[in-house]
């Protein structure tokens, strides 16, 4: 066998493409990391939907309307996935997202004229002082807070953030989150018509959190 | 974390922003013997933060993590069907 004929041999060889070994293009291996990152994406999503459910019940005061929030946050996280960094907890974006579509939905009813059935009437009442069940109970009282109060409130007492994270989340400096959350608990204390006088008081120093509360 | 008072509307007792960071574990580790101080020394400081606990528990007692409920099913579908034939409303449960 000359040279030349050993040459093309084994350059045949070298082109010819062997079993068992598929030949990858680049995009497949970025069409897999798309895939990894979709599903890593939808499961950190799906883990937050009770915490999102809870803030949303909190804030908005209808079941039925944070249902609507939910579904709606999920819905424009997931449109817009590729704006989370996978690198983190998709909490915070989620809470974003939910808070400005709260905020949203704030103002367009504020723009729009009540709308009230013609048997609505005086079933309409706005004071609610002299109800004393009412008065105690939180729903009512969380939604007898402003707007800024009652996101403070319950990102801090509820969510359990801290204040930088609240502060970070509303976008407010961490002093105005103090002022707003102190006047929240008072506000709220004074709405569910709790006597600080009247709470039994006996505390420790050095007694946890977890222990008073209980 | 400066120390600082204001008068509420109501006028029944001073609120304190320390107070309050401590009830929600901010405040520094060498601030809470100071906030600890105060509390034994003034009736008031002890009655507030025991209310801040109280109102703390009964939001977290009252808003529990449903994590398992028609909503929170249909809402999960709704991220499970994602991304294949597009994003629908999901029904009520």
């Amino acid at each position: 066998m000359s040279l030349w004929m050993f040459l093309a041999h084994f350059f045949l060889i070298s082109i010819t493409p062997r079993r068992g070994i598929k030949c990858r293009r680049p995009s497949s291996y970025i069409g897999e990391a798309k895939e990894r990152r979709m599903e890593q994406a939808k499961h950190a999503i799906a883990a937050e939907i009770p915490r999102l459910r809870r803030y949303a019940r909190a804030l908005s005061g209808s079941d039925l309307e944070a249902d609507d929030l939910v579904q709606e946050t999920l819905t424009r996280a997931l449109t817009h996935i590729e704006q989370w960094q996978t690198d983190e907890s998709p909490r915070k974006w989620l809470f974003s997202i939910l808070h400005n579509h709260f905020i949203d939905g704030v103002r367009r009813t504020s723009r729009r004229p009540l709308h009230l059935s013609i048997d609505a009437g005086d079933a309409v009442v706005i004071d609610v002082g002299g109800d004393a069940g009412l008065r105690h109970d939180l729903d009512q009282g969380l939604q007898g807070l402003s707007e800024d109060q009652r996101q403070v409130l319950l990102l801090i007492g509820l969510e359990g953030l801290s204040y930088a994270e609240t502060a970070d989340q509303l976008n407010i400096p961490i002093g105005t989150v103090m002022s707003r959350l102190a006047r929240a608990r008072d506000r709220l204390r004074v709405l569910m018509g709790c006597d600080i006088s009247e709470v039994d008081v006996v505390i420790h120093a050095s007694v946890p959190a977890e222990q008073v509360a209980s | 974390m400066t120390p600082s008072t204001a008068k509420t509307a109501t006028g029944f007792t001073e609120i304190n922003q320390d107070l309050h960071a401590y009830v929600d574990g901010e405040l520094p580790i060498e601030r809470v013997p100071l906030v600890e101080a105060r509390m034994l020394a003034d009736p008031q400081a002890r009655v507030l933060v025991k209310a801040l606990h109280v109102q703390r528990a009964a939001l977290q007692n009252h808003y529990k993590l449903a994590s398992d409920c028609p909503r929170t099913r249909a809402l999960l579908a709704l991220v499970e069907r994602w991304p294949g034939d597009g994003i629908e409303r999901a029904p009520c449960g």
